[in-house]
């Protein structure tokens, strides 16, 4: 999940993959703006089949955030 | 009054990250002009303070309301006597799935019939934008709730509390702002 997960960032962030990590913040440590998450939060939900409903992601804020979110959401 | 500083140039080889951190540092310098333009002081960062929502603004001793954004070195700023928000893009690409999660469906319908999809697309978004920014809330909390359309060149919201203004920068950026109404 998590080189799916950095495959998808850096189509949005101007990143290598080797520099994501689990504890990587994307806002304090990528940058990301609120239009770069929002269009993230959509390929995640293309890729992994799924709806992210608006009100969850605030609470996404490391990679390690979204694993355990896309796990239980899998689950 | 609004301020726009360009430094597209500047940071057209930063990464992401260090593109936001320049243009922080930048907003920065573009704030402190603003306000010793228009009320004559010095700024400095124990002016901000935090409000309930966590949005930043000047202490309530000093009668002015700011917000900022860029994007890809472009910044702008505005100081106002009400609550504002400002946003800014450029104008790209983007896709069916992201146009879905911003957009109402007649948001959706103007945009895919228009002649400039790209350019309507963050019309759309950076007024959603500037809105949130203006109440100090969050886009993921409120994008459901704010709907625009423009009806002959005029925009039309469900937020009859505001006032929205747009214009674009170069033929590149798409800048919108959001004023409360008395």
């Amino acid at each position: 999940m998590l080189d799916e997960i950095k495959r998808i960032i850096c189509e949005y962030v101007e990143v290598e993959e080797y520099e994501i990590m689990e504890q990587t913040n994307f806002v304090e440590d990528l940058g990301i703006n609120s239009y770069e998450f929002m269009s993230m939060v959509g390929a995640l939900e293309e890729e992994f089949g799924i709806v992210i409903p608006d009100i969850d992601v605030p609470c996404i804020s490391t990679v390690n955030d979204l694993i355990e979110y896309l796990t239980r959401k899998a689950s | 009054m609004i301020y726009l500083l360009d430094k597209t140039v500047e940071c057209k080889e930063y990464r992401t990250w260090k593109k936001r951190k320049f243009e922080h540092e930048e907003s920065q310098l573009l704030l402190s002009y603003a306000i010793n333009n228009e009320l004559g002081m010095q700024y400095d960062e124990s002016m901000v303070q935090l409000e309930k929502c966590g949005k930043p603004n000047i202490r309530r001793s000093i009668p002015i309301e700011y917000n900022y954004s860029h994007c890809n070195g472009l910044l702008t700023c505005i100081l106002s006597d009400k609550p504002v928000g400002i946003d800014v893009e450029k104008i790209r690409s983007f896709s069916l799935k992201t146009l879905e999660k911003v957009c109402d469906e007649n948001e959706v319908d103007d945009i895919m019939k228009h002649n400039f999809p790209e350019k309507r697309f963050f019309e759309y978004w950076t007024l959603k934008e500037s809105y949130v920014k203006a109440i100090g809330s969050s886009i993921f909390r409120d994008i459901s709730n704010i709907h625009f359309n423009f009806m002959n060149n005029k925009i039309i919201s469900n937020k009859a509390d505001y006032y929205f203004h747009q214009f674009i920068w170069k033929n590149e950026y798409v800048i919108a702002l959001c004023i409360q109404k008395n």
